[in-house]
């Protein structure tokens, strides 16, 4: 990888398929997970692996970056620090948004998914998932 | 103590964070993350949640100032923030390629959410050869009378002027 190409803010594409094959091997490890999406910090969509046609990822993307974004904030004012993920419960599911501390690109994860799915299964994957993406990451300046 | 609301929307670059930091008596709440859409602007941050600072008047009057995002995939929050303000100061980059655009794009989205609407101009000694006048043309063309100004954002006066702008319009309306 050339040193140019890690100095633009957006991640390569090398990167973005290789993350979109991280988050195809957490969509199949856990079952209930209905769409997984991968984004900057700045809200933009960089990959989607989807069952649920109707959730529009680009609009995901810019919705969960500000929730990170509040939340993070609102924790910071608390003294509160390292804030990974947060697990919202709805009548009819369940929706975690991730923090992905990669060096060069930060991103966060988008995962909707059934309201019976396993929660400790999802977090233990999701963490390693989040992990891998970071090293990804860690590697591009390698 | 009296405690209002104002918000500040516009686009990315226009000068809503520093206006805000520039204005508040408080260390300003900020929800920054690293920009990646370089061929929308240079700066390194960019707000995707809100900005937050206070500003004391005098005694009786407390303000909030509220920045927005400014891309428009982060619409969805501007009525959010937007709510229950007593007015929405748009910021305008003078710099870019079509500022009129943004003109009219804000002031479509914003005059859903508050009719006290005041716009502030920045950035114009980067392209000194496009009058300020463009704005007060378009606005006469299109029958509007929101109160203009030529700002830098990083100048407390100049941020002080829209606010107090904003509340006298808001009590000459009531008188």
């Amino acid at each position: 990888m050339s040193a140019q190409a890690v100095t633009k803010r957006a991640p390569p594409e090398a990167f973005i398929q290789q993350a979109k094959v991280s988050i195809q091997q957490l969509m199949a490890n856990v079952p209930g997970i209905q769409n997984v999406i991968l984004a900057s910090t700045d809200g933009f969509e960089l990959c989607a692996v989807q069952r649920d046609s109707q959730v529009q990822g680009s609009k995901l993307a810019a919705v969960s970056s500000s929730i990170l974004a509040l939340v993070q904030a609102f924790l910071g004012e608390i003294h509160f620090t390292g804030c990974q993920s947060m697990t919202l419960e709805a009548e009819n599911g369940k929706a975690i948004i991730a923090a992905v501390n990669a060096v060069n690109h930060p991103m966060l994860l988008v995962i909707t998914t059934s309201k019976s799915i396993l929660l400790g299964h999802l977090l233990h994957s999701l963490k390693a998932c989040t992990q891998e993406l970071a090293l990804a990451d860690q590697r591009l300046i390698e | 103590m009296q405690r209002y609301k104002i918000v500040f929307g516009g686009a990315m670059g226009a000068g809503k964070s520093q206006a805000i930091a520039s204005l508040s008596d408080i260390r300003v709440l900020a929800t920054e993350a690293l920009n990646t859409d370089e061929q929308a602007h240079s700066k390194l941050l960019t707000t995707v949640g809100i900005d937050y600072g206070e500003i004391t008047l005098d005694a009786e009057t407390c303000i909030g100032l509220y920045g927005t995002p400014g891309q428009d995939r982060f619409s969805f929050i501007w009525p959010i923030i937007g709510e229950g303000a007593l007015g929405i100061i748009i910021l305008l980059d003078h710099s870019v390629a079509n500022p009129l655009a943004d003109l009219e794009m804000y002031l479509n989205d914003f005059s859903k959410t508050s009719t006290n609407l005041i716009i502030g101009v920045t950035h114009v000694d980067l392209k000194p050869e496009r009058p300020m006048s463009i704005y007060r043309d378009w606005l006469m063309s299109r029958r509007l009378l929101y109160p203009l100004f030529n700002i830098d954002a990083r100048v407390r006066d100049d941020v002080l002027l829209l606010v107090e702008t904003m509340i006298a319009k808001l009590e000459a309306e009531d008188s």
